[in-house]
């Protein structure tokens, strides 16, 4: 289908939208052309010709740090919402 | 509580001292003034206003990545973390200089100059940051400024006074687009140690250049060897500009005639009060020329301006009032006014007394607050001078005209902001 691993990411979740937002120019023009071949492929009930199916080398993890960075920035807000501070001895 | 106690017993300690010494820490310039306030205020002075900036808006770019992620705090923990120290993170931009302030309780300085000093040296300048957060911001302060007939004015008489350098806008454009990447590069340049200079009120110069050595003196040396930015020196050329407003947005008509010069003397500082415009008492209209006219147009102000800058002054009259048809009534005044001025006829030496006691209030009311100590001290702190309450002993009603009457001889700076059709030209 020509998908990488990164592109099953669940989608509907805000922190991976937001992710997705936070991607290159480039990266995101390219995630959408491959989601779009794969729903082509998809319809027709056919495999990509094998000279284009992607390879271990090519299927790097391109959106995974984004998500972590967003999780991350999540998780420190929740840490300060809920922070409770003690007066210093 | 625990802060407040702390703050009460450092105010009791304290006496009143005017600690105006410029020191050097960790090559920075440092001054404080102690005035035996309960509150500290630091400002970061750096020489990166926007005469000095490389790409149009750049300047505004960088005041409003101030506070954002630095190598070792994200930005919400060094905003969260101020907020649990009871402190107030700003960052404001002149056409001078870009400041980063920081006020807070007595003795909490030594964490507000780490945060202040990584700002400096450790920003990150994430891109994801530039387009969720500064631009955001960036977008709206433009919009709001030039839907603000008098800032706007004011902007556009800077750039037909002095076209570039002290004549670049504030304010970023739609017009030239910028990137985080320009944004980094201004930073790298403008955040030079030569080129900043911290200063603070409520805080001895010695308590400040303690904490400021431990905290720039750990600071990544990178910054230190970036080179200074430059500009070329303030040149006037006066002109024409005219911007017509939706006569719907609610902004109301405005006109600056201003008069610009290199040559700065203290009868610029009592030529606006001469002028007048504003009234010392409340409701009562002026006794200034200025201040008659605008009282016979209900609804309309004048405001006699004087803007000081290192190596240049702009002087000169904003009008405003509800219709341009008023405001081409009250420039005509205004301008008569002017001309006035020249003659040394049409000057009253009560006037002139009154004008010069008005400057001298001014001038040394200014040293009274955080804002005017800053704006007193920024030009003078990188070249080490003390600063002193002007001398107006020289002014005299021969030195003013004399003054005018070479400023009235420049082309003046003449910006309209209304209705075209109505609003007289130069």
């Amino acid at each position: 289908m020509g998908l990488k691993w990164d592109d099953l990411l669940m989608e509907e979740r805000e922190d991976v939208q937001k992710a997705i937002s936070r991607l290159p120019e480039r990266e995101q023009y390219d995630r959408a052309f491959r989601i779009r071949t794969a729903v082509q492929q998809s319809i027709l009930h056919k495999g990509l010709p094998k000279d284009q199916w992607v390879t271990p080398e090519q299927d790097t993890r391109y959106m995974t740090p984004y998500v972590l960075q967003v999780e991350a920035e999540n998780n420190e807000r929740a840490y300060y919402d809920n922070i409770e501070v003690e007066r210093k001895k | 509580m625990f802060a407040r106690s702390r703050a009460l017993r450092n105010v009791v300690n304290s006496t009143r001292t005017y600690a105006t010494s410029v020191a050097d820490s960790a090559g920075v310039k440092v001054a404080g003034v102690d005035l035996g306030q309960p509150t500290t205020s630091i400002s970061v002075v750096v020489k990166a206003g926007s005469r000095y900036e490389t790409l149009p808006g750049v300047a505004h770019a960088l005041k409003n990545f101030a506070f954002k992620a630095t190598s070792n705090a994200s930005s919400l923990k060094i905003v969260r973390e101020a907020e649990l120290y009871g402190g107030v993170l700003s960052s404001g931009l002149s056409r001078e200089h870009l400041f980063l302030n920081a006020e807070f309780l007595r003795g909490d300085q030594d964490h507000f100059v780490k945060v202040l000093a990584s700002v400096l040296s450790a920003s990150k300048y994430h891109p994801h940051e530039f387009s969720e957060l500064v631009m955001p911001t960036l977008q709206s302060e433009t919009l709001n400024a030039m839907a603000t007939p008098s800032t706007l004015a004011l902007d556009l008489a800077h750039h037909v006074a002095f076209r570039r350098g002290l004549g670049n806008s504030l304010f970023a454009s739609p017009h030239s687009p910028l990137g985080v990447q320009d944004v980094k590069e201004y930073a790298s340049k403008a955040f030079a140690k030569s080129n900043i200079a911290v200063f603070g009120t409520g805080i001895s110069t010695e308590a400040l250049s303690e904490a400021v050595g431990k905290a720039f003196g750990g600071a990544s040396s990178s910054s230190s060897t970036g080179s200074s930015l430059s500009s070329t020196g303030s040149k006037y050329y006066g002109g024409e500009q005219r911007v017509p407003i939706d006569a719907h947005s609610g902004g109301q008509p405005t006109m600056v005639i201003a008069f610009g010069t290199t040559e700065i003397t203290p009868e610029l500082n009592v030529i606006p009060e001469l002028v007048g415009g504003a009234s010392a008492l409340k409701w009562v209209p002026g006794t200034t020329p200025l201040a008659q006219a605008a009282s016979k147009v209900p609804g309309s102000k004048i405001q006699s301006f004087h803007l000081p800058y290192s190596d240049a002054a702009l002087v000169g009259v904003s009008i405003t009032a509800s219709t341009s048809e008023a405001v081409k009534e009250l420039a005509k005044e205004v301008v008569n006014t002017l001309k006035g001025l020249a003659s040394s006829s049409g000057m009253d030496g009560e006037a002139v007394t009154r004008a010069v006691a008005a400057a001298k209030f001014k001038a040394a009311n200014a040293l009274d607050n955080k804002e005017g100590l800053l704006a007193a001290y920024a030009p003078g702190i990188f070249s080490g001078k003390e600063v002193e309450v002007k001398d107006f002993s020289s002014v005299s009603a021969e030195t003013l005209s004399k003054t005018a009457g070479n400023l009235l001889k420049s082309k003046p700076s003449v910006v309209a902001v209304g209705d075209l059709a109505v609003l007289p030209w130069a």
